[in-house]
């Protein structure tokens, strides 16, 4: 395991103190690992679906950008 | 890699071209709701995803959270209310589930999915945002002004107003596009709405010293009497790109935006919609979005602190000076010299002098912006 530690927004981590006691987590620290691998997992899957934007609309943006005078 | 779109996602909501004649073909029977420039301007930065993860406007509990907690209510940060206001009669015309046509100077702008309609607190939403309810206060006095009601409910965007500045705006799309095509991985932001001297040059400098480009913003929008126009802001600032300032390492393009003045609360509002166009870091300087005397100088800088995981860096600036022991621009971090060594950069100063035709000193603006601005007939908002 591997020892990190982060700042939370206090609001966040009163929520997730209230989550834990209400899913039964032993712990936040269990749950945000818990939520982390979640968000992980789908954050990777959005990436891989390639979800931002299709060729054809990088390349009709890239026209426009060519003819405004913001690419070369 | 860019910033990721605050929330994760980029919001797209604007009507597509072949559903828009249907629309506006059937769009007799809808009922119609007008707005005004702030709710016009909202409603193109809701479309184009300039405030993702915001999909319309706030509905009651969002409204509450953001007023109370300075988040929406999955606790991501977010400042600055965007809602939609009526009055007692447009109340009467609209119900749950409408789908309504939002007209702007006679023009449909948009589509609105009305999902609630609730009463608000305004002295409540002034002293939340504001940090007063003086309604010499300009932000409160709009507050003020506004209907009784607020509707909630998410929006689709018409683009079909026109105002002569379509080549000059980019999409938080196509900002992303073009810094990656320019291999950019770290990308400042600067917000403007005044016409460039050489403190901004010289904030705007410092930044790209540590950063791969620069991504000047100004904001086009209702202005007051005496200001300078928005056509002269921008001449005035591409004659300073071009004449000083590394090809290859600006873009300048506009965001369509009314300023609330919320001084601190705007602050981390401008960072969330640079965020939103691509960019990894954001200028903050004295008094960022104030008015008046309403918010302490570094008051804007402070509330950043509160916002770790707002995911865009700021970065704080004090104010640039000419400085004679120095022997040069300066600032009071790096400068050890007595007040009477520097020359403070007017913005008053500069406004006269150009406004009687005179170049401004050599110290505050350069000669050739000077002369752009000075090659209008008049380069102020009448
Ligand atoms: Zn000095």
């Amino acid at each position: 395991m591997r020892k990190v530690s982060i700042e939370i927004p206090e609001t966040l981590y009163r929520r997730l103190e209230a989550l834990a006691g209400r899913i039964g987590a032993d712990s936040v620290y269990e749950l945000v690992v818990d939520l982390l691998r979640e968000g992980v997992s789908r954050l990777e899957e959005d990436l891989d679906a390639g979800h931002e934007l299709s060729e054809e609309e990088v390349s009709r943006i890239r026209e426009r950008l060519r003819s405004l005078g913001y690419l070369d | 890699m860019v910033s990721r779109p605050h929330g994760g996602r980029l919001v797209k909501r604007v009507l597509p071209r072949d559903r828009m004649e249907d629309i506006l073909r059937d769009s007799r029977g809808l009922p119609q709701l007008d707005v005004d420039d702030t709710i016009y301007r909202d409603l193109e930065n809701i479309g184009y995803g300039v405030y993702s993860p915001l999909t319309g406007f706030l509905d009651s509990v969002e409204l509450e959270s953001v007023l109370y907690t300075m988040r929406l209510s999955n606790d991501l940060p977010w400042t600055i209310p965007i809602v939609l206001d009526i009055d007692e009669e447009a109340r009467r015309s609209i119900g749950i589930g409408d789908t309504v046509l939002l007209m702007y100077g006679g023009q449909p702008v948009g589509l609105l999915m009305v999902e609630e309609v609730y009463r608000y607190d305004k002295g409540l939403y002034a002293e939340k945002v504001f940090k007063t309810t003086d309604p010499a206060h300009p932000g409160v006095a709009r507050v003020m002004s506004m209907g009784d009601y607020l509707v909630g409910g998410s929006v689709e965007y018409i683009p079909m107003v026109r105002d002569g500045y379509e080549d000059y705006f980019l999409t938080p799309r196509e900002t992303r596009v073009l810094f990656r095509e320019r291999g950019w991985e770290t990308v400042v932001a600067f917000q403007t709405r005044n016409v460039p001297h050489l403190g901004h040059e010289y904030v705007q400098k410092t930044a790209l010293t540590f950063v791969d480009g620069l991504f000047i913003n100004p904001v086009i929008g209702r202005k007051k009497r005496g200001d300078f126009r928005d056509e002269v802001i921008l001449e005035a600032y591409k004659t300073l790109i071009n004449r000083f300032y590394p090809r290859g390492s600006v873009v300048m393009s506009i965001v369509r935006y009314a300023m609330r003045y919320a001084g601190p609360r705007e602050a981390i509002h401008h960072a969330i919609m640079r965020k939103n166009f691509g960019a990894t870091h954001f200028i903050v300087g004295r008094d960022h979005a104030g008015v008046g005397n309403y918010y302490g100088r570094y008051e804007a800088q402070e509330i950043f602190s509160e916002f770790p995981d707002l995911g865009i860096t700021p970065l704080f600036f004090r104010e640039f000076f000419y400085c004679r022991g120095c022997g040069g621009m300066s600032n009071e971090k790096i400068c050890p010299h007595d007040r009477d060594l520097r020359i403070y950069i007017s913005g008053t100063k500069i406004r006269e002098s150009l406004s009687r035709g005179i170049v401004p000193p050599g110290e505050m603006m350069r000669r050739e912006v000077a002369e752009t601005i000075l090659s209008f007939d008049n380069p102020f908002v009448d």
